[in-house]
């Protein structure tokens, strides 16, 4: 029996001199140890709700609010300890990076939590080498590329041993290879550190891996399921302002011509392999 | 810009790049207030050589230093001069209306400007041999008892810290907006100096929004991380005296001696 991390309830959330809400009555639930991805077109209010889990935002007045997270309501008071559960990898890794160089870096979220220098000096090391950074220990920024800014920037996060790792958009300044290494990397936390994985994404492909999706259309949750029940809503989807995976693209493609795939195949590999046993039967 | 010496480092591997900041800079400061000690050619002798073994001990090209005294070096010409011709006192050799050159105008002026590039000479020392962090920790250090007057040295340190740290950002976003102007056909490198000034502006605006940009996105980041306006904080960085301080201390107790003695002779 999996424990639920996230709770959220009738979340709406306003930006100031805004006239519309941002995010419109939200209520979902996560699972720990799971990776969700919340996906939606620009504006859609994915990024607004990543900071409202950990306090950086503060929602909307209203009784029936409700955030709890890992048994802890999001509340001034637990604000902090809540803040100790969760990091966020931005967007931008150049404007996350607040030491002087790689291991001053991973030290930051530690200084600010008040911890003595030793435990420091073996926290550092141990969430440098987890991301495979430990050689760049005294590379200032400049010398890195934006892949190894948000490796650094996951260390500063595992450092600090949250049980919630929100990726806001972390993958999107990146180059192919850079975004690929960078996922492989949280997968690999995820089921090492048995960490919860939200992860806010513009890019598709991205969402195949994950546990569950949730589709945000103009700050209001129009769906939540797994990869193969949000993909196969294609309106919904159109509807949304996204594009559908490539692999679902095809299948779509191959139903037309009168190929019809099982739904269970769900991923790149998954339909090479189905399909060159089509092929052999044939 | 890169011409510039004064408050650059370099870096190096000599005994001086191994001394505490601290040690440096009160070293410095030190430096400053014992050169007033001097009053004759021995003293002033002792000073020149102290700091010439200063400026050997960096290994750094002398030339670097030529660099660090360049700019001023008008200045101080000036100001010498202006001794030379004011200054009153023993033999006269020349006069003409109330400018004339003495026996004391002569020695004082030598004496200024000694003190002036000796005082140039060393703080490029300190500068070329210390980072901008490490001088700003050093200084946080120095200035920690004025915590007790309540003033935030904590969080004076993290901006300078911060500071420095988007400098080389900046820099980056500035190259970006002028190839992105050059672009469209902007011209940075021609006209006189009215013409110059004012293609600066189409750079400093949007400089100016990107940094912003990145403060906002940077407090965002940090108050994720846990960054508390006045709480306490541990350090992950923290300087060490070395052995090396205490012989650059001695050296300069030896000086002070020196002086002392040798200034009444």
């Amino acid at each position: 029996m999996t424990k639920q991390i996230i709770e959220v309830e009738n979340l709406s959330y306003k930006y100031k001199d805004a006239t519309d809400l941002a995010l419109k009555n939200i209520s979902f639930k996560v699972q720990e140890n799971q990776w969700l991805s919340i996906i939606g077109h620009n504006g859609s209010g994915k990024s607004t709700l990543s900071r409202l889990l950990n306090g950086l935002l503060v929602p909307e007045e209203n009784p029936d609010t409700k955030i709890v997270i890992d048994g802890l309501e999001l509340n001034s008071e637990n604000l902090w300890k809540i803040r100790d559960k969760i990091g966020i990898v931005f967007q931008n890794p150049d404007n996350q990076f607040v030491g002087t160089n790689v291991q001053d870096d991973v030290a930051f979220g530690l200084e600010n939590r008040n911890v003595p220098r030793s435990e420091m000096i073996k926290r550092v090391d141990a969430a440098l080498s987890a991301v495979g950074m430990q050689s760049y220990k005294n590379a200032e920024p400049q010398m890195l590329s934006g892949g190894q800014k948000q490796r650094v920037a996951i260390a500063g996060i595992i450092a600090i041993e949250p049980k919630i790792i929100i990726l806001d958009e972390s993958t999107s300044m990146l180059d192919p290879e850079g975004r690929n290494s960078i996922l492989k990397l949280i997968r690999k936390l995820q089921q090492q550190k048995g960490m919860t994985v939200i992860s806010i994404t513009h890019n598709i492909e991205e969402t195949l891996h994950s546990d569950d999706i949730l589709v945000l259309d103009s700050g209001k949750k129009v769906a939540q399921g797994k990869p193969e029940k949000i993909f196969s809503n294609m309106e919904m989807i159109k509807k949304a302002g996204l594009g559908l995976p490539f692999i679902y693209e095809l299948k779509q493609e191959l139903s037309k011509n009168g190929v019809e795939i099982p739904s269970d195949v769900s991923t790149e590999e998954k339909m090479v392999e189905y399909l060159c046993q089509l092929n052999s039967k044939m | 810009m890169s011409k510039i010496i004064i408050g650059r480092y370099i870096p190096g591997n000599s005994i001086i790049y191994k001394m505490d900041p601290r040690g440096k800079i009160i070293a410095a400061f030190f430096f400053i207030a014992l050169i007033f000690l001097a009053n004759n050619w021995i003293t002033y002798s002792l000073i020149t050589l102290f700091t010439f073994a200063a400026v050997f001990a960096t290994k750094l090209k002398i030339k670097t230093f030529w660099q660090g005294v360049r700019p001023l070096i008008w200045l101080i010409l000036f100001t010498s001069v202006l001794q030379l011709f004011f200054t009153t006192g023993g033999k006269v050799y020349w006069h003409w209306g109330i400018l004339n050159i003495s026996h004391y105008g002569i020695e004082n002026s030598i004496y200024i400007f000694i003190r002036f590039v000796m005082i140039i000479l060393m703080s490029t020392v300190l500068t070329l041999t210390t980072t901008p962090l490490e001088i700003s920790e050093g200084m946080e250090w120095i200035l920690t008892p004025l915590k007790y007057l309540k003033v935030p040295i904590g969080q004076i340190a993290l901006v300078m810290s911060i500071a420095l740290r988007f400098v080389p950002t900046l820099m980056d976003e500035t190259v970006k907006i002028m190839n992105a102007q050059r672009a469209r056909g902007a011209d940075f490198n021609d006209g006189g100096l009215v013409k110059r000034a004012k293609a600066i502006i189409p750079i400093l605006v949007p400089l100016f929004i990107n940094s912003l940009t990145i403060a906002i996105d940077l407090a965002v980041a940090m108050e994720s991380r846990g960054y508390r306006e006045g709480e306490k904080r541990s350090r992950y960085r923290v300087l060490k005296w070395s052995q090396y301080d205490w012989i650059n201390f001695a050296f300069f107790a030896l000086l002070t001696v020196l002086l002392l003695i040798f200034r009444n002779h």
